[in-house]
């Protein structure tokens, strides 16, 4: 059951809105939150719900062992005991069977003859997001950021909110737990209505924008073969993917926000026009906010940031580059995009390439060029997040055809150009507008007058009854 | 409800709007139920699948069309089942063909029969009509099945907007630039001639498999029937699903069984036939299958299987593939079906002359005694026109030669003397280029009129109609040479026959100025199909 399909949208949801309603005043709605949140998860597969449930379990235990209030001696090798127990379990589900395939690739060129099984274990869906979500709460209640929480309920709606809990954003404790175990007053009609343009313009952007995206980046994916490189090819499949994982990514967090504002809770924003970044850190602080902020406080602080000298924070910024791209899943082209991230944020320190640009361009021709250099470097690194390993090099020698001058057949450029520009016209109409205001699109909804909201509501229904893929496919990053 | 309207006002405001325009579209385009659906992918550079615009059309054409009898399955009984013949044979009761094509598989069909049962009172059988092949093979994909229930059989598809009706106008116009840039790939011409086929005959279409010949065809038959033309039919666990209890049930009992009921509610027989196979058979599940089909009727009085043992088989020369009957066969067949839906519904079959078992008045098949209406073994200018080639003649040989051109390769000439909606056979004897195929195209001289053509593989041994052409064929004969034919109806006397050259990626291309293919002759004769028995 996803977010864009009839059962959630007209079953699920208002079915759950309406008990959560009659409920809310008892101390039964979290125990209510807790159990459809549980039975929107089981709808993958009732099995993914045991690591799920274990984890809850396990945390919420280790949370009340390492309280600091209690002066317990075994804090520290508790909290590391949950640290083992959680990622070794995301590693085990997600990593094993792609490990023992490397290893297997692997052990001919060094002349050894390792054969191990090729386990192909059930990967739980979110199980990299729900893992952060509880790592965050031992964390810092370790760190004495954070009291543990009394109820296991309470515990259990914060780690399997269903709005947040397949793909983020990534809630911390502080944030979420709170608001979870408070008595949540009513939504109000204008919370109400600023809920439904929410999951409104993230459905509009999930079907009509990221799925069409998606089809046509396998589409121009099917042309990348090594034996009929079309010059500029790759930079079109590039540009299909940063549209689809834009629009797919920010249409589910704008939906989980929305859905999750319905019960009065406020998650984080995880977007801000991240496209129109001028440098690799700027790219970090608007893309997968939650994430990134979340590697910056428990990963790359915790191995010393920037306090231990320049070669020092250049490692760290690569360890943690490494390991974010790796969170994302079990593949080379993960691991490669999360070091080629790395790479550039390292190179933007250490060569200054954008205040360098503003410094030769001016402020207005610079400025503008960054973004223009650092949009294409994105697209860049999205080639290893999706092309298959067969469609990389040719969609790399693709993009260096293009220095010789060639480029690619008319009518292919005709027909994938003009899909592209179709697709990209509402976020080339909507993302300046955001982008100047230093907000996300949709958080513009509260400063129009009613009659621009009631025109929005028009376009974007007939944009999904018109130009909507009837094809659904499911959202990137339920796979991680 | 102040405070409500108040923060509602712009959702309130758009709904009312959108239910002014939703309204207006269904008052002033009246669209179909499967018109206002999502069955259509209508994608951006992504055409159309083919299966997918038959099912619609025919759901689309036929939606309310009230008949008495509703034909439900595979593509066995979609070109298998003239419905007009059928409708005929039943003294005028309207009986239309919604069988269609692949990859439904039975909730598929469910879902047809439940979208026309729940419009259409009239119908009083439902025949399902599928080829034995859906119980022999384990692996049956359905994958149609699923759009097929969410656009069509679902709550949600009750509540679908007018406007979607004009999705494909609008998809069109954006997708291509209002017709100015030819940026979709949704054209198919031969695709839409085959839809008005299918929306002006009840949904029948006649058998245009790609006719394989020779060790193609053997090879097919091999891989279908095995190396002893015989199909082993043995029962095992794969035709078996297990219910929680450990118990074990034929996988489509229940899947017919839920058709059943579902015709039951509707006060109408569900008569199932199954098509003959094309080879013998034979194995423990054939007894075990039709065991199944008596607990089925026992269990269900509204279920009618015919024969009570549905399983037999036809010689193989009447199919064109495993799953169809041979173009020309079809006729027999609807007698059946139409004998089938009598018996349940205990009417009296209306007998026709010309529509008799056998290929009879409507499918003569011409051998060596028929006479030739026209022929010609020489090919001299000016009969024949040449556009691109050049005859050659060397060694008794006749040649036709391509030039250096780049475009058609080609020599046609005309032929007087037919007589319209006739089946006319139009053969060539050529020895094929390795390097080329042959194409025929036969048309009336005065068009709009009858239009067709046939791409003649020989080294694949396959010939692909299109068009207005019935039958065709590939025929291997002595010494290296092949007869190719195929056979059309003309609306006038006088007929044009076009000998083309081909490449394939094509029919317009640069020559080599080499390449060649020997004729030895071409000839017009009175029949829908050529026998073997030819000088």
């Amino acid at each position: 059951m996803t977010f864009n399909s009839y059962e959630f949208l007209f079953v699920f949801l208002p079915a759950v809105i309406v008990i959560y309603s009659l409920l809310r005043k008892t101390r039964f709605v979290n125990w209510f939150l807790s159990a459809a949140s549980l039975v929107f998860y089981g709808f993958a597969g009732p099995i993914y719900l045991v690591p799920l449930l274990f984890t809850c379990v396990f945390d919420y235990i280790i949370g009340r062992l390492i309280d600091p209030d209690r002066r317990n001696g075994y804090r520290k090798p508790l909290f590391i005991l949950s640290l083992v127990v959680q990622l070794g379990l995301l590693a085990t589900l997600k990593y094993t069977g792609w490990l023992a395939g490397v290893v297997n690739g692997a052990a001919p060129w060094f002349g050894l003859a390792v054969s191990l099984p090729a386990l192909s274990l059930i990967l739980p869906p979110g199980i990299s997001f729900y893992t952060f979500h509880t790592i965050s709460y031992t964390a810092d209640i370790y760190r004495a950021k954070f009291k543990p929480h009394n109820s296991l309920i309470d515990y259990v709606t914060f780690v399997a909110f269903f709005p947040q809990l397949v793909a983020g954003p990534i809630a911390r404790a502080a944030t979420l737990l709170p608001q979870l175990a408070a008595k949540r007053p009513a939504i109000t009609w204008p919370q109400a209505e600023a809920a439904t343009w929410l999951i409104a313009w993230g459905l509009f952007k999930k079907i009509t924008l990221a799925d069409n995206f998606g089809q046509l980046t396998a589409l121009i994916g099917d042309r990348l073969t090594p034996g009929d490189v079309q010059p500029g090819m790759g930079l079109l499949f590039a540009y299909a993917f940063a549209g689809q994982i834009y629009c797919d990514f920010s249409a589910y967090t704008d939906i989980a926000r929305g859905v999750a504002k319905l019960f009065n809770v406020e998650l984080t924003r995880n977007f801000a026009t991240p496209y129109f970044a001028a440098s690799p850190t700027d790219f970090w602080r608007r893309w997968h906010i939650s994430l990134s902020t979340w590697l910056r406080d428990y990963l790359y602080i915790p191995l010393g940031g920037e306090r231990h000298g320049r070669i020092k924070t250049l490692r760290n910024l690569a360890i943690t580059m490494f390991l974010g791209g790796l969170w994302h899943g079990a593949g080379f082209g993960f691991v490669v995009w999360g070091l080629y991230h790395g790479v550039l944020l390292v190179a933007y320190r250490v060569l200054r390439i954008e205040e360098n640009i503003i410094r030769f361009l001016g402020r207005r021709i610079g400025a503008a060029l960054a973004i223009v250099l650092m949009f294409h470097l994105v697209c860049l690194g999205w080639i290893f997040f999706r092309a298959s390993d067969t469609q990389v090099f040719p969609a790399i020698v693709s993009i260096g055809a293009l220095l010789s001058g060639r480029i690619m057949e008319w009518p292919l450029l005709r027909d994938f150009g003009y899909g592209l520009l179709l697709y990209a016209l509402p976020l080339f109409l909507t993302e300046p507008f955001a982008y100047r205001k230093s907000k996300e699109f949709v958080d513009l909804y509260d400063d129009w007058r009613w009659p621009t909201k009631a025109l929005a509501y028009i376009l974007v229904f007939y944009g999904i009854v018109m130009f909507g893929a009837r094809q659904q496919s499911e959202f990137i990053y339920f796979r991680f | 409800v102040s405070s409500f309207i108040s923060a509602f006002r712009p959702i309130l405001v758009a709904v009312a709007v959108i239910a002014g325009f939703e309204a207006t579209v269904m008052a002033v385009r009246r669209p179909t139920d499967v018109e206002r659906s999502n069955f259509l992918i209508l994608g951006y550079l992504k055409p159309e699948v083919g299966h997918r615009l038959i099912i619609y059309e025919k759901l689309h054409a036929f939606g309310r069309s009230s008949p008495d009898i509703l034909q439900i399955g595979d593509s066995s009984g979609f070109y298998g089942v003239n419905s007009e013949l059928v409708s005929r044979y039943l003294g005028g009761l309207r009986y239309v063909n919604l069988s269609c094509c692949v990859h439904m598989g039975f909730d598929g069909y469910y879902a047809v029969a439940h979208f026309m049962l729940r419009r259409n009172p009239s119908i009083k059988a439902v025949v399902l009509y599928v080829t034995a092949f859906n119980f022999i093979d384990l692996d049956v994909d359905n994958s149609f099945a699923e759009p097929l229930q969410s656009s069509l059989d679902s709550p949600q598809s009750y509540v679908m907007p007018p406007s979607l009706a004009l999705r494909r106008e609008v998809t069109q116009a954006v997708y291509t630039l209002g017709g100015r840039a030819r940026t979709s790939l949704n054209a198919n011409t031969e695709l839409d001639r085959k839809l008005g086929f299918i929306r002006h005959h009840d949904g029948w279409l006649p058998e245009d498999d790609i006719r394989l010949s020779g060790k193609a065809l053997d090879a097919h038959w091999r891989l279908r029937c095995g190396p002893e033309h015989f199909i082993r039919w043995d029962d095992g666990d794969g035709y078996y699903s297990r219910d929680l209890a450990g118990g074990r049930e034929w996988r489509l009992f229940g899947k017919i069984a839920r058709l059943a009921q579902l015709t039951a509610a509707y006060d109408a027989k569900l008569i199932l036939m199954v098509q003959p196979l094309p080879c013998p058979f034979g194995g423990t599940a054939v007894a075990a299958r039709v065991r199944d089909l008596d607990r089925l009727r026992a269990a269900h009085p509204n279920l009618v299987v015919v024969p009570a043992d549905p399983f037999y088989s036809l010689p193989t020369e009447m199919f064109s593939s495993h799953p169809h009957l041979r173009i020309g066969n079809e006729t027999a067949n609807s007698q059946r079906v139409a004998l089938a839906v009598a018996q349940a519904l205990d009417l009296t079959v209306t007998p026709l002359r010309d529509a008799a078992g056998g290929p009879g008045a409507n499918f003569p098949i011409a051998n060596r005694n028929t006479p030739l209406t026209w022929s010609d073994d020489r090919f001299g200018e000016p009969a024949w026109t040449m556009d691109g080639v050049r005859i050659v003649r060397s060694g008794g040989e006749t040649r036709i030669t391509e030039s250096t051109s780049l475009g058609w390769h080609r020599a046609w000439t005309h032929a007087d003397g037919v007589e319209p909606n006739v089946p006319y056979i139009v053969s060539v004897l050529v020895k094929p280029d390795p390097n080329r195929t042959l194409w025929l195209e036969v048309r009336d001289t005065k068009q709009p009129g009858s239009y067709g053509w046939t791409s003649f593989d020989i080294d694949a041994q396959a010939s692909v109609r299109v068009g207005d052409a019935i039958d065709a064929d590939i025929e291997t004969l002595p010494d290296g040479w092949f007869r190719c034919w195929l056979s059309m109806r003309f609306s006038a006397t006088s007929v044009t026959m076009d000998v083309m050259m081909a490449t394939k990626a094509g029919i317009r291309y640069g020559g080599d100025g080499t390449s060649s293919i020997a004729i030895r002759k071409v000839a017009l004769r009175p029949g829908a199909r050529l026998s073997a028995d030819q000088e």
